[in-house]
């Protein structure tokens, strides 16, 4: 357990220090959503606001794929890595602090502000509170689906085109819950089994991540 | 005591059906240094990553015969440090102790001593040169209790008083019973130091 906060105190630290990076994924958000309702603005009121929970869904796996890639990288880069891998005792939790941070870092901001800003493009509280019940149980199972991937082609120059190949079938059941969950709350109908369906995917790659990074990290380096 | 600390039995090492090294046994006990050498290409570094068990032998077996459990694990320092350039040198070897479940911070004032850096000490690693980087990833040798040093090229980017320095270091390491592994382009001869050479290309 030590080990596990030291891992993340060490990643909050480092992020500290690189400045502007952790807003990346809030103004990518921001700029999706704002797009988004230029373009499918002249719609009735009644479509555009049916499309809102969706669109955020979407926009959030995408921000999820684009920085999943930064996971390993730097370390892989500088050599920690390899200290971390010899290490072997503690590479699990060491793993899984580092996908845990990844989360709390690049996909929880998104989290948090994505029914605000769907709040502020004029969808209903309930449906809010359900996209983001769903965002917090979905995209933790994206991170962890991610870092599978990311740790698999850690070791290829440009790994951005095959990690997002690897991920996106992963991806998908993922994408149709969260989507059904919140479109069955604006449609006033039944959401609960699909949130426990996305709990259940989550509980499930929270298990095999860590064993499958540990592999994939080692088959990387070798 | 037992005599051996790592049993390397006829390693060899295959990638993509070429040979990266032929056939070496070696036997490492305690107060040993190991210099491997050998050309560029000659697979000086997937040996030493072989060791630390980085890369899997094609044949042969590395057994850890060590059995104090609590020092029984290897520092390795490679081409890449692994050093986080947005920390300072002070910080990235706390967390290099802390990783360990360890921190002590007169150990770290007295590595940066010893190599003559303690005045950069709150110094961000990307301002540094290449040679006071590589100084930083020696010092992390001295922060930790481990018994095996592996370093890969330590003499690269050091000039001859960090040399010096260097050896001093990796004297006092293995009248404390230490074992270094290290490789480099050429035999070396020290007086000072008694180091076993061994060549990649043949066995012995």
């Amino acid at each position: 357990m030590n080990k596990f906060l030291f891992s993340i105190k060490k990643e909050f630290t480092l992020l500290k220090r690189s400045g502007y990076e952790p807003f990346i994924p809030i103004i990518y958000l921001i700029l999706i959503m704002l797009f988004f309702s230029i373009a499918v603005g002249y719609m009735g009121k009644a479509v555009f606001n049916e499309l809102i929970p969706l669109f955020t869904w979407i926009a959030c796996l995408l921000i999820c794929i684009l920085n999943i890639e930064n996971i390993f990288r730097e370390d892989f880069d500088d050599g920690s890595l390899e200290l971390i891998m010899i290490n072997f005792n503690f590479l699990e939790i060491n793993i899984l602090a580092k996908i845990f941070s990844h989360w709390v870092l690049s996909n929880f901001p998104i989290v948090l502000i994505a029914p605000i800003i769907t709040l502020i493009l004029g969808l209903d509280t309930d449906t809010a509170l359900i996209l983001f019940v769903s965002l917090l149980l979905g995209t933790p199972t994206l991170t962890l689906i991610g870092a599978i991937a990311a740790a698999l082609t850690v070791g290829l120059k440009n790994n951005k085109i095959l990690l997002s190949i690897v991920v996106l079938p992963l991806y998908v059941p993922v994408l149709i819950f969260g989507t059904s969950a919140v479109n069955n709350s604006y449609l006033k109908m039944q959401y609960t089994s699909e949130l426990y369906l996305l709990l259940i995917l989550f509980l499930i790659f929270l298990l095999i991540a860590p064993f499958a990074c540990s592999r994939a990290l080692k088959i990387s380096l070798d | 005591m037992r005599n051996s600390y790592i049993k390397i039995e006829n390693v060899t090492f295959t990638r993509n059906d070429k040979k990266i090294f032929p056939n070496i046994s070696i036997d490492i006990t305690h107060s040993q240094i190991i210099n491997i050498f050998g050309p560029n290409g000659s697979g000086k570094t997937s040996f030493v990553r072989t060791v630390v068990g980085l890369s899997e032998p094609s044949t042969g077996k590395i057994k850890n015969t060590f059995e104090d459990e609590t020092n029984n694990q290897i520092i390795f320092v490679g081409h890449k440090l692994g050093l986080k350039k947005d920390l300072t040198i002070n910080e990235n070897l706390r967390y290099c102790q802390e990783f360990y479940g360890l921190y002590n911070q007169d150990k770290i004032d007295d590595a940066l001593h010893k190599f003559k850096i303690i005045e950069s000490k709150n110094i961000p690693i990307k301002y540094l040169s290449q040679g006071q980087k590589k100084m930083v990833g020696l010092a992390k040798l001295m922060i930790v209790p481990f018994i095996i040093w592996v370093i890969d090229e330590p003499y690269t980017s050091l000039d001859t008083t960090s040399s010096n320095i260097l050896n001093s270091v990796m004297k006092q390491h293995v009248s404390n019973k230490g074992v270094i592994i290290m490789t480099n382009h050429v035999k070396l001869q020290n007086q000072d130091l008694n180091i076993k050479n061994i060549s990649i290309l043949q066995n012995e």
